[in-house]
């Protein structure tokens, strides 16, 4: 008796795994229709204000129009939650990855659907409209598996009253890598005690920064699928920022820098003169009393002018989402919708990643010349492999090293290289 | 058969969700897996490779110089704050408040809070210390001071541990230093001979609570570290820092899970010399 009790509950626990997993797994609805109007869940990493923005949105521009697509949107994910929902059993039917870098590792491990279908069937509407820098951040060898989604670029923010007080001029800031270091000498107080109260250029302090500069030198950080991260262009980089820090001491430097946090940017604080950070901050900034003004970042070469990085916020649809047709409406129309574009851009302080008239888009001077920098000929995606992100911490280690443990900066590229040679092998 | 039914939701849930899992990841740890797809059988590839990383090495060795100072100030400093707030003094229980409170404010916040006190130039910890014409440590800047300054961030949430010895405190009979002061003992042959042997079993608890903790010490220095980077000079760059970047930025999970698994035994070797010594040091009343 006992031993068909036992068979009894294991009969019903199978039977109860069964009916779970049949809930949780489900077929596609396709379309779905005005009787039977079918969900489909976006998970993105934005945080509430930006979420809510979304969910406006979706709602002006989306829904008028597809009443028989819901979508639910879910946010404040980051890349483990993303990961660890596409690796089981109950995707989401879309996901927004909070990097541009991720989706390529993505699509490589098969995580994420192959769009190149559906990126043919309006390959002729992003031809025409969409910004080509950030559509590399969804391609590989041939194969097209994100969309753009509102993209960000990154230039040298200034302090046009810090100009007027060193005797410069704030209408012409400095165009060239020789220029801004002159400006920067003159816009750097140090005290009686040899501490610094003024800098004039913020020295390199993470990958982004870095990776940003390169570009100017001309870096292109990548030899096809291969890491190109100790060429000359790189190591140039470092080595002219490294050294106008090292001539302030580096340890003069690191007290002054150390402490502030995103929350409290010296440059708000009036304290930094010039420094390189993304779009997002030109919105941000306002809140601040700065008189700023933002340039692209001044080039070691006039071939190299206008050089920038443009990211996105990528759609990709995993391949466990349960509903990929409607998934895959829903993805075209969020990257081919120019009105959305513009107006969700001034709401997360992005920019557009269609381009021609966008009349939702702000016209604030610093966002809009972003926005045009970002259709430069010398604006790219600064390294579309699956192994990005690895390359962008690899970049940041070398910072480190250069900056807080005093480590030459052709040795510390070197090992880099090693390093990321090693690990891309997998990928070529 | 009644009885397993009965214990079968948290027998299944042990199954399911601990035990499993765990058998897994020492599966995957010998795999090449991404998350995705099938496991590639490498062997000990894995661990051969972690044997070459450097990073993995300075994570190592960080995480260990961490642990060996914060396991030993943490027992020291939750017992003398317990002793000092064991004594009946006006406004006690605000003053057990205030140590308690850091323990509950999330970690994030407890960074935010210590980056803007430890700023090297315009931080309140400077300010103070030139107020007194002291030296000011580069807090943040300097690779040996910035595990300083994560240690100094864990010291200040140690109320929890303090709540501990306050209970085994006030469970000592107070029959045993009543003895000891007819015997005429001094204040630290009390401490010694009575308060502190009975302190010993919670001393243990926390000694193995530390040595986990310590070893799974992740938010604070991926914060102050900037966001995982380890700054400066990968001072910050902690052992599960460096186990959560391989499994979800690098998509590395069998590398993770070999990460995982050494862990895991250098945990569990620390925590049986811990209770293999302790019937040494711990006493239990009888």
């Amino acid at each position: 008796m006992p031993r068909k009790r036992a068979r009894g509950l294991l009969a019903a626990l199978v039977a109860t795994t069964t009916v779970l997993a049949g809930c949780s797994a489900g077929g596609d609805a396709g379309l779905g229709t005005a009787d039977k109007p079918v969900t489909i869940t976006l998970w993105e990493g934005f945080a509430d204000g930006e979420t809510t923005a979304l969910r406006d949105m979706i709602a002006k521009y989306w829904t008028p129009t597809h009443p028989n697509i819901k979508v639910e949107v879910v946010g404040d994910k980051n890349a483990q939650a993303m990961l660890t929902a596409m690796s089981g059993g109950d995707a989401p039917d879309v996901v927004m990855s909070t990097d541009s870098e991720s989706p390529a590792l993505w699509f490589h491990n098969n995580a994420i659907l192959d769009l190149s279908d559906l990126a043919a069937e309006i390959k002729g509407d992003l031809d025409a409209k969409a910004v080509p820098a950030a559509r590399a951040w969804g391609e590989q060898n041939g194969k097209v598996f994100a969309l753009p989604f509102v993209d960000y670029d990154w230039g040298v923010f200034y302090n046009k009253e810090l100009f007027k007080q060193a005797g410069l001029d704030p209408d012409k800031p400095p165009a060239t890598i020789t220029e801004l270091e002159a400006a920067a000498r003159k816009l750097t107080k140090v005290d009686a005690g040899g501490n610094i109260t003024q800098l004039g250029w913020l020295p390199l302090h993470d990958e982004w920064s870095a990776i940003n500069l390169g570009m100017a030198f001309g870096a292109t950080f990548v030899d096809g699928n291969k890491p190109a991260i100790s060429q000359p262009a790189v190591r140039d980089a470092i080595t002219w920022d490294a050294n106008l820090a090292r001539s302030y001491d580096l340890k003069k430097v690191a007290a002054f820098t150390s402490g502030f946090t995103k929350g409290d940017n010296p440059f708000a604080l009036g304290k930094v003169a010039m420094y390189i950070d993304g779009c997002w901050q030109a919105t941000m900034l306002k809140d601040s009393k700065i008189d700023f003004g933002v340039m692209s970042i001044p080039a070691s070469d006039p071939a190299h002018a206008g050089a920038t990085d443009v990211g996105t916020n990528p759609i990709v649809i995993p391949r466990a989402a349960h509903n990929q047709k409607a998934a895959k409406e829903f993805a075209k129309f969020m990257t081919l919708n120019a009105d959305l574009a513009g107006d969700f851009s001034n709401k997360i302080s992005n920019l557009p990643h269609l381009t021609g008239p966008l009349t939702t888009f702000t016209t604030d001077g610093p966002t809009k010349f972003l926005a045009t920098l970002s259709t430069s000929k010398n604006a790219r995606a600064w390294a579309p492999v699956p192994y990005a992100r690895m390359y962008a911490d690899q970049l940041a280690a070398v910072v480190d090293q250069v900056y807080n443990g005093g480590a030459d900066v052709g040795q510390a590229l070197d090992k880099a290289q090693q390093t990321l040679t090693d690990q891309a092998k997998q990928f070529q | 058969m009644i009885g397993l039914a009965f214990l079968s939701p948290w027998l299944l849930g042990f199954l399911a969700f601990t035990l499993y899992p765990v058998l897994a990841t020492l599966y995957y740890s010998f795999t090449d897996y991404s998350l995705f797809g099938t496991p590639q059988w490498v062997g000990l590839d894995n661990y051969r490779e972690l044997t070459h990383d450097s990073t993995f090495v300075q994570a190592f060795t960080n995480t260990l110089v961490f642990t060996a100072l914060v396991v030993p100030l943490s027992i020291v400093l939750a017992i003398s704050l317990a002793l000092l707030l064991h004594r009946p003094a006006r406004g006690l229980a605000a003053y057990r408040t205030i140590i308690f409170a850091p323990s509950i404010v999330p970690a994030a916040a407890t960074a935010a809070i210590w980056m803007w006190l430890l700023n090297p130039q315009f931080g309140l910890v400077n300010g103070a210390l030139r107020l007194f014409g002291a030296p000011t440590p580069p807090w943040l800047s300097d690779p040996d001071w910035a595990k300083v300054s994560v240690l100094l961030m864990s010291l200040w949430m140690i109320g929890s541990d303090m709540l501990l010895y306050l209970a085994a405190l006030q469970d000592i009979p107070v029959d045993y230093y009543e003895a000891a002061a007819i015997d005429g003992a001094s204040a630290w042959q009390r401490l010694r001979s009575i308060t502190l042997p009975h302190l010993t079993p919670v001393m243990l608890f926390q000694l193995i609570n530390a040595l986990i903790w310590s070893f799974q010490y992740f938010s604070i220095p991926y914060i102050v570290g900037q966001q995982g980077q380890g700054k400066p000079a990968g001072s910050l760059n902690f052992y599960a820092v460096y186990l959560y970047k391989n499994a979800f930025s690098y998509l590395k999970m069998g590398y993770a899970s070999a990460m995982a698994w050494i862990m895991f035994i250098v945990v569990m070797a620390l925590t049986i010399i811990a209770i293999r010594t302790s019937n040494r040091w711990v006493h239990y009343a009888k």
